[in-house]
């Protein structure tokens, strides 16, 4: 049993509350959990993040990923969203990080490969050619504006390497 | 004829070759065109054999493989120069940049880690059954008004575009005659007066009044489906009075309390528990105070005595409780920001919404 005391209160919390109390600090369970955020839910959330993004507004799309990241550090898919908008926003070292993260989640996540994979491409970092090429295999139909750019930045690294190899470019 | 410079007869710049590829990406055949390259792929520079390795162990197709050698094939040269021409002339062909898209992944578990599982309470298994026994009614309602015969005389009624639970009663007795799905319905709203009478008139029950009736069922299990938020002020907080001086067991169990409480937000359950984090932190921060002055306490006294390992044992406990609090304290000072820049975020959003409710 574990006392807590502050502020003139007292109170006493139990094992099974401290257990919970690790949980959420270790990670094993998340806020949405606690909050019975569902995966639906989290969908729609992220739709009006979208929306706000696709219109401009990247500040209101980054409270909105931010949150979600925040409430599901698990979602792979908040993360790299997350990260377009950081990108967006001209934080690129914010942008890289949040797609590291998604990528250590989820190492198909076609979003945060292709954007990651442009990032390093424009630093000069051939570790971009493997993020695009995982992009394009990770969604190949290009069903993903991502994943379209990335097949087209693989085949414009490509084309460009061949034209200036032969004198071309 | 290829896109790619070396077998064109008159090459294209390189933009123009862009456009090219991305018409060509819109057809679709994205690994297929990348295998065009491969024909100038061969024995180009020495990345390909560390291409080739890390490709095999990520699995790539071998098309994707010797595009990647090719590209890698300019780095003889002027590799920056390669790639701000790609990058440029992809600025014109491939779209927008950093597009925001929320891609989950396509394993549905791996998408929903970390998520609630979807609500599956009685209430909303009730709420599905009602929907099924509506759409049903909906589908089939010319079937269901003309259910009973005509040689049932003004009990059928039949084909006056009303519905009434002398139909659903024949549908009911004559299972054979109709579907299942038909008689399921029809035993439902026998069994649901309620709900025959909600979704009814005076006599009987209209197409119009289904339709309302469905659409009001589909927003109920909607609901159903969502968290709980209320922003009642009276009912935010949580049953227990955080202000008061409670006798220490009465509150065994507060996280559970906050956790399981329906009727608090996510935000305020959030709040809660990082202020029993912080008020556990000030605990142990002044527990460590406490230990450090017995500590300094016993050092004096071994300091003036003659036992040499009492004097060293005394430094240490100094030193070990020195760095506790240290620790503790650099805990609490994290805390504290969390808990600042969590209720700013949480602040934030809210203006954003009555910002955007303004517009």
């Amino acid at each position: 049993m574990t006392h807590v005391f502050g502020k003139g209160k007292a109170m006493k919390l139990t094992a099974d509350a401290m257990k919970k109390i690790k949980a959420i600090t270790s990670g094993e369970i998340t806020w949405a959990e606690i909050g019975g955020i569902t995966f639906e839910r989290a969908q729609q959330i992220a739709q009006v993040g979208c929306d706000f993004a696709s219109a401009g507004q990247f500040d209101e799309a980054r409270q909105i990923f931010e949150g979600l990241v925040a409430v599901n550090p698990k979602d792979a898919a908040a993360h790299a969203a997350l990260g377009t908008v950081y990108q967006q926003l001209g934080r690129t070292s914010e942008a890289l990080a949040e797609y590291d993260a998604a990528i250590a989640i989820d190492g198909k996540n076609p979003v945060a490969r292709a954007n990651r994979g442009e990032i390093r491409i424009k630093r000069g970092d051939l570790k971009g050619l493997e993020d695009l090429t995982q992009a394009v295999t990770a969604d190949p139909a290009g069903e993903l504006p991502a994943s379209r750019r990335a097949q087209a930045l693989l085949k414009a690294v490509a084309l460009a390497a061949a034209n200036r190899r032969n004198g071309t470019a | 004829m290829s896109f790619l410079g070396i077998s064109i007869p008159n090459p294209l710049d390189l933009i123009k070759d862009v456009e090219n590829v991305a018409q060509d990406l819109a057809s679709g055949n994205v690994l297929g065109a990348l295998g065009d390259v491969a024909g100038i792929a061969g024995g180009l520079d020495p990345l390909s054999a560390m291409v080739e390795s890390v490709g095999s162990a990520i699995g790539l197709p071998q098309p994707v493989l010797d595009a990647i050698k090719v590209a890698g094939g300019a780095l003889t040269g002027d590799f920056n120069a390669v790639l701000s021409g790609a990058t440029d002339g992809l600025s014109r062909a491939g779209g927008k940049a950093a597009q925001t898209n929320y891609a989950p992944s396509m394993d549905s578990s791996a998408a929903s880690a970390g998520y609630a599982p979807p609500p599956t309470t009685p209430a909303n298994s009730e709420l599905t059954e009602k929907l099924q026994a509506l759409q049903t009614l909906k589908d089939n309602f010319t079937a269901f008004d003309q259910a009973v015969p005509a040689a049932f005389g003004a009990l059928g009624n039949a084909g006056d575009m009303k519905i009434g639970t002398d139909e659903f009663q024949y549908i009911s007795d004559n299972p054979s005659q109709y579907s299942p799905e038909m008689v399921s319905a029809a035993r439902y709203f026998l069994d649901h007066p309620d709900v025959y009478a909600a979704v009814g008139i005076s006599d009987g029950i209209i197409p119009a009044e289904v339709d309302n009736a469905i659409a009001s069922t589909k927003g109920e299990i909607a609901y159903s489906g969502a968290p709980a938020s209320n922003c009642d002020p009276s009912t935010q907080v949580d049953s227990t009075d955080w202000s008061s001086s409670q006798p220490v067991d009465d509150v065994s169990g507060q996280i559970d309390g906050i956790i399981n409480n329906p009727n608090m937000s996510l935000e305020d359950k959030i709040m809660a528990v990082l202020m029993l984090l912080e008020e556990a932190a000030q605990k142990d921060v002044r527990d460590d105070m406490s230990n450090l002055s017995g500590a300094q306490k016993k050092n004096q006294d071994a300091v003036g005595g003659k036992d040499d390992k009492a004097k060293q044992e005394g430094h240490d406990d100094v030193t070990n409780a020195t760095n506790q609090l240290q620790r503790d304290s650099e805990r609490l000072n994290q805390l504290n920001s969390l808990m600042s820049n969590i209720e700013k975020m949480f602040n934030d959003m809210k203006m954003t919404a009555i910002r955007n409710i303004g517009q």
